[in-house]
Formats: C-alpha cells, structure tokens, sequence
C-alpha cells in the first residue's frame, strides 16, 4: 500500500484517494443503473403494449371457449421464449455451467418455487388480464406488485413494514379504485373489470414469486435465477396448467391436439413470442440496474412501466386515456416510491445501496 | 460437486478469512476452469456484499502504468456466514 493518510471508517481500513475512486465507480455504475432501469421499464411496457395487446386480439382469444387455455397457451409460449433468451445470453456469459449447479441446491430450490407460484398466478394472470381489459389499464395495477410483497414478507417473514410504507401502501390500494371507478367513455368490453381483478391477482402473484425466490437470491446470479425460474414455469404452463385446463374448460367434441394445433398455426402467434424475448430483456436490464444502482431506485424505475403504458398508449394507440386512468397510475407509482424507498435516498446517485 | 459460484466465494472467505477480489477471482480460474464467469468476480463479491453476506475491510489504490485501480479487500459477515452454511 502506498503511504497515503490511513483512515478507518467504521470497520473499513482506507485511504482518501481509494475513497474517492470508489465514489467515482460507484457513481459510474449508478449513472448505468439508471439507464438500465428506465429502459427495463421501457421495454416491459412495449411488450405489453405493442406486442402482447395486439397479440392477445387473435381470432383464437375471440373464442369464448378458450377464455382460459388462450392466456395460459399465450403465457407458456411467453416464458418459454424468454427461458430460451435468458439461456442464450447465460451462455454468452460463460454461465451456463451454473443452471445445473443451482437446481440441485437449495437456492435453486427457491427459484424454482417461485417460478410455481409465478406461472398460474403472476404471468397467467397478468396475460388474462391483458386478453380482457386494455393493456393501459391493466398495467398500473400490476406495478403495485412490491406493495403486495410488502405484506406477504410482514406476515410470512416477520419483516416491518414502516409508517412510510403503510402510505405507500394505501396510495397504491386508492390509485387502483381510481383506475377502475371510471371505464373508458368509449366503451368496453363486458370483461372489462375481469381483467382488472386478474390484474390484481397477477400482483399478489408475482408479489408470492418476489418473495420466496429473493430469499434463495442471495446467492444465485440474477440472470440464472430468470432462467430457472422461466423453464420452471415453462413446464408447469405445458405440462400442467394448460392439460387441466383443456380438461375442465373445453367442450367434448375439441381435443387438446386440436387446440394445440389451432394455437400454433394462428398468425399472431409471433407478437407473442417476440414479447417473451423483449420481456425477458427486460427482466435482464432490471436486474443489472439492481446490482449496479441499488435495489429500491431500480425497482422504482422499473415500475415507471405503468407510466410509459399510459404513454405509449395514449400517443401511438387509440386507447381511451381517462383523467381516472393518468391520476390513478400516478398515485400507484408515487405510493411504490414510498414502499420501495426513502425517496431522498433514491435521488442521491452517491449512495449506491 | 461443484457450487453455485457466489456460494463458493463464500466458502473460500471462509476459509481465508480474508481475500482482496483478484485473489477470488485466482481461486476461482482453478476451481471452475475454462468458465468466463470467474471474470466477473467482483460483481458476483459486490452483490454479496449488497444483501450482507459480504463487508469490504480494506481498500486502497494501485498504479498500474496510467490507470489507478482500486484494491479491495473481502471478509464473511456473521449473518453472511450462517446463511451460507444453510445453503452449502
């Protein structure tokens, strides 16, 4: 070491100069969370805006009878091209050596856990929600999903929930009945508050995801535990929730090959497929901004996904943007930022944690 | 068998006490051979390090030719040292 002025800050032997590097790193490595975290956020709302809102308008969702196996198939297809995406960049990054490694251990265990709990309830969810009511609306009200974690890792984990969360909270809960106490002037369909409610049970799904698979995180690589926990819910989509569906849904004379066949061969199968790739994306950006620029400030910026579905939709769709719709989406992502975090934290870039 | 990777960092400051990142990163080139990830050492410790499995006890700066480069030294919390030994 170089005989530069020692300090000890708390239990850490430095220097001045060393400290000043290490803000100039961290300051870097915040400045590119940042950027990471707004473009996850970016892409999540194109997906869903753009790809799976007109993915989900194919003759095959038109049909009453598929009301349950289209966003289930919709949904499988979904993860599946995301687990092949997640893999092709694992195995660019010289990683894919890990994915064996950490199903057979413990944490792996977990991830896989959370991609059960994830499949029917949060992505199933969210593309039933998507298929009944306009991706604009159903948007907000998924982002609220950290609010629901909240809770469930209070009552599961015995974790705090602090007076600023509990606003937080309560913001999120009243911008939900803003968004939905005012349907577009333009009309909708009768599934309307359907979707709404499934969007809901998408939150507390991936709230459920969020918590059990945070806990085995710790020591898995983001980008192995995507992929984990998407080939996870892949198999449970294909192999159990869209047979069982097929059984108790589908009329007598339709057979699950048949329906197979009808949802291959439909001719937006591609914007769904294409969603898969740009969520999981996605998913990559949000967790390297978690890494590089802190975990509260990059789920913050993630959830501007509402934000920029509002957007996207008001300028290049013709979706219906209610005063409900902008006041509500705004009071859920205010109420995030409290849940997620001190808001003067998350705008001081120097303080990376 | 081998470990998930961060999990092996976490035994290997076990063992060590201490290790500054490029010694993880040297222990790691002969532990998991041929494999890039190792390369990324420092994120996999600066991760640990933000859940606490990890504290930083030492840092200082070497000149390598025109660069400054930033040494730090690693060590197992207490919390990081329990949760490990429930996953190893």
């Amino acid at each position: 070491m170089s005989s530069e002025i020692l300090i000890e800050t708390g239990s850490v032997r430095t220097t001045e100069r060393a400290i000043k590097l290490r803000e100039k790193i961290d300051f870097q490595f915040a400045k590119t969370g940042l950027i990471l975290g707004i473009l996850g956020g970016v892409l999540w709302a194109i997906a869903s805006i753009f790809l799976l809102g007109n993915g989900v308008k194919s003759e095959f969702f038109a049909k009453p009878e598929f009301w349950l196996v289209a966003p289930l198939m919709a949904a499988g297809i979904h993860d599946f091209c995301g687990a092949c995406t997640s893999l092709a960049v694992n195995t660019y990054r010289g990683q894919i050596q890990e994915i064996p490694r950490t199903f057979k251990n413990k944490a792996g265990k977990l991830c896989m856990l959370g991609g059960c709990l994830g499949a029917p309830f949060g992505m199933g969810g969210y593309l039933m929600a998507v298929s009944l009511a306009d991706p604009a609306y159903v948007l907000p009200i998924t982002s609220s999903y950290p609010a629901f974690a909240a809770v469930l890792a209070m009552i599961f984990l015995k974790e705090k929930i602090i007076k600023r969360a509990w606003i937080g909270l309560f913001g999120c809960i009243a911008g939900v009945f803003v968004i939905s106490f005012v349907t577009p002037s333009g009309g909708v369909s009768e599934y309307f508050y359907w979707g709404l409610f499934f969007a809901v049970v998408a939150a507390v799904g991936w709230a459920c995801e969020g918590v059990v698979v945070t806990s085995g995180m710790d020591f898995v690589e983001p980008g192995i535990a995507l992929n984990i926990y998407q080939m996870t819910s892949t198999c449970i989509y294909w192999f159990i929730l869209i047979p069982l569906a097929c059984h108790f849904t589908l009329p007598a004379d339709i057979s699950y090959l048949s329906v197979m066949n009808e949802f291959f061969a439909g001719d937006k199968l591609y914007l769904i497929m294409l969603a898969g790739v740009v969520g999981a994306t996605s998913y990559m950006c949000w967790y390297k901004a978690m890494n590089t620029t802190g975990v509260s400030r990059a789920m913050a910026l993630n959830i501007t996904y509402a934000l920029w579905g509002v957007l996207f939709s008001a300028v290049f769709l013709d979706t219906e943007i209610t005063v409900n719709l902008v006041i509500g989406a705004i009071m859920i992502f205010l109420g995030m930022i409290l849940v997620i975090g001190n808001p003067k934290d998350m705008i001081n870039l120097r303080q990376v944690n | 068998m081998k470990h998930p990777i961060r999990l092996e960092i976490c035994k290997l400051l076990d063992e060590h006490t201490t290790l500054t990142t490029q010694e993880i990163q040297n222990l790691l080139e002969q532990a998991y051979t041929n494999e890039k990830q190792v390369y990324a050492a420092n994120d996999h410790v600066l991760s640990l390090r933000a859940v606490g499995i990890v504290e930083l006890l030492e840092e200082w700066v070497e000149e390598k030719g025109d660069e400054e480069i930033l040494m730090q030294r690693w060590g197992l919390t207490k919390f990081g040292r329990e949760k490990y030994l429930k996953y190893w």
